[in-house]
């Protein structure tokens, strides 16, 4: 039984077409993945610095897809740290509290290290949801604000009590991990780049089985590919257990 | 063993199409020798593989590597040679002549790493070679994400149009596309003696995808190994019966490939 912590749609505007969630349920049952975390279509609408209708927008499109599929989706509220925060409040109250999305998603607008997310972390705290932030190192230039993952440590460093998921094991790789090796609030999910040979392993050893979370980034990717950087790691029945399932059903708070 | 999927893809034997072997500064790769290689490939269902040094793409003289690689791959039939050659490198007809002559199978270039333009006039001597010799030439258009390499050696794609240009002016080669992007396929569309192998393409269904563009017959299984979980390559072949029928992914997974290179030596 597996989770999938990172996924999106990819239709524009404030409803998921039935042909993308008709072949997102097709495919996960197809690979075995129970449930699907939505951080919404964020590269369908708004871009990198969406507006507050934009985030109206792409929020409606994940309670859409988790009205229709309530036994697949589980929302991510999509936030812009840079709105006003009577603006973030209201958002977060109505897809979270009123809506029953399990957590936050922060990607590129704003960096991590940006006083303006602490109001968003605090809040997240309060309500016992992670942050899942979009986190990457690369030699290539940097699209907007993207945060760096020694950037996402000083967001969970300045916020112990709030659980973050940094995205991106792939884009993170052996320095990421190092980042946030001393950091028990954070996760890191697996997807991002190639599946690429060894770097689950490397994960395991610097920070266990236990800080790890399956996710994929379909359908930017492909879930099987995804999957198999863990199947194919050399790991053990209860290390891959705890990557595909135990860890994210503890975070998201399944009781199932 | 866990699996990704049910997995279709375990009833057919794989040609692999572009493995390496040998150390790379950039990675820590696993397994390193042929004889462990081979017994990981075969673990996979792999009953036949191209292989290249990787050392070759960084020493100054890349036979340097190519030479102890085609002698050890030359005692198991496992392996189909494929020597990478620099064509901006004086002698490297000489170069050619030999891997040929040590059991080489076909040619790999990385033009990127070693500076030099897929439309150099050396590159098209070369496929004329390789055209009258009825040899594959491989272009790897990258050897890991470009986010992802040292920050002092930033080496670019290979950009996919001039592939798809090398092969037009050349129509009775065969042109092999190795490490190629999901959004670089539709570039090689309109060479078609270009096939791809499916390493580095991924798109929410991948082979179903790449079918599209390409079309089976232009589909060849590699799995860039070591570089990469074999696994999470295989899994590209896991595609829906309805969208993927059978002879299509025996065309993928051996066929195509076979043809390019046929048993026997
Ligand atoms: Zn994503």
């Amino acid at each position: 039984m597996r989770i999938d912590i990172h996924t999106h749609l990819i239709t524009p505007g404030a409803v998921p077409s039935a042909a993308e969630l008709a072949r997102a349920a097709r495919l996960a049952q197809h690979f075995h993945i129970r449930r699907v975390v939505l951080l919404g279509n964020i590269t369908a609408t708004g871009g990198r610095n969406p507006s507050p209708e934009d985030i109206v927008a792409i929020n409606d499109h994940t309670l859409a897809a988790m009205a229709a599929r309530p036994e697949l989706y589980i929302g991510f509220c999509y936030l812009n740290p840079a709105h006003s925060p009577a603006f973030i409040q209201e958002e977060i109250d109505r897809c979270i509290v009123a809506g029953g999305m399990k957590g936050i998603k922060l990607w590129i607008s704003v960096k991590a290290t940006d006083p303006r997310l602490d109001l968003i972390m605090e809040r997240a705290r309060e309500l016992n949801v992670p942050v899942l932030h979009h986190s990457w190192y690369q030699v290539t230039p940097v699209d907007h604000n993207g945060s760096t993952p020694d950037e996402i440590a000083h967001l969970a460093r300045r916020h112990p009590g709030t659980t973050v998921i940094m995205a991106h094991l792939g884009g993170v790789r052996e320095r990421g991990i190092r980042d946030i090796e001393e950091l028990p609030n954070v996760y890191v999910d697996t997807s991002g780049s190639q599946p690429e040979a060894g770097m689950v392993e490397y994960a395991v050893r610097r920070i266990g089985a236990g800080r790890i979370i399956f996710g994929s980034d379909w359908p930017l990717r492909d879930f099987g590919v995804q999957l198999g950087r863990i199947v194919g790691a050399d790991l053990t029945a209860e290390e891959n257990r705890k990557i595909f399932y135990d860890n994210a059903a503890k975070v998201l708070k399944l009781e199932e | 063993m866990e699996k990704c999927s049910e997995g279709r893809q375990a009833a057919y034997k794989l040609i692999d199409t572009s493995v390496f072997c040998g150390p790379w500064p950039f990675r820590s790769l696993r397994p390193r020798t042929l004889p462990e290689l081979k017994e990981y490939l075969a673990g996979h269902g792999v009953c036949r593989a191209w292989v290249t040094s990787t050392e070759a793409v960084l020493l100054p003289d890349p036979m340097t590597a190519n030479e102890p690689l085609l002698v050890e791959a030359a005692k198991d039939p496992f392996w189909v040679p494929v020597t990478l050659l620099d064509p901006s490198l004086p002698g490297w007809e000489d170069d050619y002549r030999r891997s040929l002559a040590m059991g080489a199978r076909a040619v790999k270039l990385t033009p990127n790493y070693h500076q030099y333009s897929l439309s150099s006039p050396a590159v098209d001597r070369l496929a004329g070679l390789l055209t009258a010799d009825r040899l594959p030439f491989c272009i790897q258009m990258r050897m890991m994400d470009e986010r992802a390499h040292h920050p002092l050696m930033k080496v670019p794609g290979v950009p996919a149009a001039e592939v798809a240009e090398l092969a037009l002016r050349h129509p009775e080669l065969s042109v092999v596309a190795c490490a190629v992007y999901n959004a670089e396929l539709r570039f090689l569309q309109k060479a078609p003696n270009v096939v791809a192998e499916i390493s580095y393409v991924e798109s929410v269904e991948t082979l179903l995808q790449a079918k599209s563009v390409l079309g089976v017959e232009r589909l060849l299984f590699g799995s860039h190994s070591p570089f990469l979980y074999m696994a999470a390559v295989q899994a590209k072949l896991d595609a829906h019966p309805d969208m993927i029928n059978e002879v299509e992914l025996r065309a993928v997974c051996y066929e195509n490939a076979g043809r390019l290179i046929p048993d026997g030596r």
